[in-house]
């Protein structure tokens, strides 16, 4: 399991300055480790999602959400999706660190609205903006047999066609009069919708040797069905592969992750257990 | 039960892995070399045949690969009920296809949208399923392997089910130099296995290395098969162009079923792909009845009657079909008769009584043999 369990109560009570660092667990199975070289100086960064609709934590215990583009509500049981391609930049220099094998898929759950996952090895320095990506880059994309987060078995890949989902949500769709529901599946994927993000930091990231920082992200679902595109579920419940509707969710996704803030402090790190 | 003859031979089709010439140097052969070893020999190329594309980079063949690939291939334990195996619906016998239209062999017993398609020559090929929607073998397998109407499969169970047994951690580990075995390495060692069926020694290909002669009427359909539009999109020596076209077995193509019926349109979403399938290869085809994407025509005359004066146009009918100046490819009955004679040349008899005794072999003895 990477993501971390944090009840939705505590959510909005934690502020940034204190956000406790996650445990040492959530680095990728596939990444080079260079912290197992302990003569190399390094820190570690840890990339924290947090779901939201409308703001406030993402919740899958049947809590109906006011569809963002039309009539009805919505209720959200499964939201996963693959963040890839991590990279902390410097100055003029857009990939100083590069995470190997990059490749994160973040799942939500009723039990935790949190994601995180933690890039280890990172050269001490100052870093000034984050690259991440949503989506498998289409060189990864085109064959299945990969390991770690892209092992077919998290079933987010097609079974019918080479490629991976690259975002799913899926749900129930109440309409207003309650009269009948109807399921929600957003499965985006195919290469073109690959994304590359960039978030200038507000202030360096400080690494230093032994250190851990924390980065939060907001996922708000909100922005998936209106910006740039309004997509009204009521209408359109469905999107699989049809490459238009994929284009205009992805076109979306793309503004749906911002950076909450700047890192919390180096903590000096915790001993591994 | 297994014989003396067929475990010599089953040694001997593994032997010839490592160099066959060696171990009958030392008098370890209890049989002559067989004539047909093709499929077992990475690399090999029949002499009059192109080159195939070059294979992956990360899952070149190794004999350990291959035959842990076929060991899979028969193994049922990957499909979730422990009951259906790749060669339920791919039996060696019948060229790797299943004889029926759709089968209700999977994990749900509904019928398959498709025909299970014959799996010779898949070194050669550039896309897969009918449609083309898989990119290589490797990911390919995963489609039949997980769906639920045809193996169900949960691939963490699948391989936490593997490791559990020590004669497939001792493969897995030898052909992958893998510690814990990944859904990856399950899809790659049975591509390995795909890409080395080979069908190349036919009485066709022997014709073509001068070394049979065809009938009269063999001769006269590969002449009329060869000069007419046939071997346009079944183009020898491999029989297909690897390309999908629309054969006028329909007036429209409905999107239900996700889009399955549309054809090669469900995976580019271009309006001209709409109703176009693969050209499956027609070697073996005389084993490998029924006939087209669905299954639905039955014998090798109601094929050619179908390209004779059965088409139906759409708009993206294949103009190869209308090179004529009419839809379809007119044909008497006598020349129908010498064309099925042509294309029964086409039985690959080694292939498939090789592959059908290693069938039984891998079954009798799944976890091979260990020399004494």
């Amino acid at each position: 399991m990477k993501s971390l369990p944090i009840p939705i109560g505590r959510l909005v009570a934690l502020s940034l300055g204190l956000t406790p660092v996650g445990c040492g667990s959530a680095q990728s199975g596939d990444s080079a480790d260079a912290s197992d070289n302990a003569d190399i100086p390094s820190g570690r960064v840890a990339f924290r999602f947090h779901a939201l609709v409308g703001g406030l934590g993402l919740r899958m215990d049947g809590t109906r959400y006011a569809n963002p583009s039309g009539p009805g509500h919505l209720e959200i049981r499964d939201f996963k999706v693959y963040l890839s391609n991590v990279a902390l930049g410097k100055g003029t220099s857009s990939d100083a660190f590069d995470e190997e094998d990059s490749y994160h898929l973040a799942r939500f759950s009723r039990r935790s609205n949190t994601y995180e996952f933690e890039l280890s090895g990172v050269p001490p320095g100052q870093y000034d903006t984050v690259n991440l990506s949503v989506g498998v880059d289409p060189s990864a994309n085109q064959r299945l047999d990969h390991m770690g987060d892209l092992d077919p078995n998290n079933q987010m890949a097609w079974n019918w066609m080479t490629g991976y989902k690259f975002l799913v949500l899926e749900g129930t769709y109440h309409p207003e009069d309650e009269s009948s529901t109807v399921p929600i599946v957003y499965h985006v994927g195919l290469s073109e919708n690959y994304k590359e993000i960039s978030f200038a930091l507000p202030e360096m990231l400080e690494v230093r040797d032994g250190t851990a920082s924390v980065l939060n992200f907001d996922v708000e679902l909100n922005e998936l069905f209106h910006n740039p595109n309004p997509i009204n579920v009521a209408r359109k419940p469905s999107i699989k592969f049809d490459p238009t509707d994929a284009s205009r969710m992805a076109s979306n996704y793309e503004h749906m992750i911002t950076l909450r803030g700047p890192a919390s402090p180096p903590t000096p790190a915790v001993n591994p257990p | 039960m297994s014989t003396p003859i067929r475990g010599g031979r089953y040694r001997l089709g593994r032997a010839s892995i490592t160099g066959i010439t060696t171990l009958c140097a030392l008098g370890a052969c209890r049989e002559p070399a067989p004539r047909h070893h093709a499929r077992h020999a990475p690399g090999w190329i029949p002499a009059h045949f192109p080159s195939p594309p070059d294979e992956p980079l990360r899952n070149t063949r190794t004999p350990a690969g291959i035959e842990l690939g076929e060991r899979l291939f028969h193994d049922p334990i990957l499909s979730r009920s422990k009951t259906v195996a790749c060669s339920t619906c791919h039996e060696p016998s019948l060229a790797f296809t299943d004889g029926v239209a759709r089968s209700t062999a999977g994990a749900s017993g509904h019928p398959l949208t498709r025909n299970a398609p014959a799996l010779t020559n898949l070194a050669w090929g550039t896309a897969f399923l009918w449609d083309g929607g898989a990119r290589d073998l490797e990911s390919q397998a995963i489609g039949p392997l997980t769906h639920p109407d045809e193996r169900g499969a949960d691939l963490a169970e699948l391989t936490h089910r593997l490791g559990r047994d020590p004669s497939y951690r001792a493969a897995f580990g030898e052909a992958f130099e893998a510690e814990t075995i990944e859904s990856a390495h399950v899809v790659r060692a049975i591509a390995q296995f795909e890409r080395s069926i080979v069908s190349a020694s036919s009485r066709y290909d022997r014709f073509v290395d001068g070394l049979a002669e065809l009938s009269p009427l063999e001769t006269r359909g590969r002449l009329l098969f060869e000069s007419s539009q046939c071997a346009v999109c079944h183009l020898p020596p491999l029989f297909t162009d690897w390309a999908f076209h629309n054969n006028g077995l329909d007036e429209s193509f409905s999107d239900r079923e996700d889009g399955v019926l549309l054809g090669r349109y469900r995976i580019t979403h271009d309006r001209d792909d709409i109703g176009k399938f693969k050209t499956p290869t027609l070697r073996n085809v005389a084993r490998t009845a029924p006939y087209m994407h669905d299954g639905r025509i039955e014998t090798l005359k109601g094929v050619l009657d179908h390209y004779d004066s059965e088409l139906v146009d759409s708009p993206t009918l294949s103009p190869i079909l209308q090179a004529a100046g009419t839809i379809g490819i007119p044909l008497r009955d006598d020349e129908k008769a010498a064309i099925i004679a042509f294309l029964r040349t086409l039985t690959d008899d080694d292939l498939l009584d090789d592959s059908a005794a290693d069938t039984e072999a891998v079954r009798e003895h799944p976890r091979g043999f260990t020399p004494q």
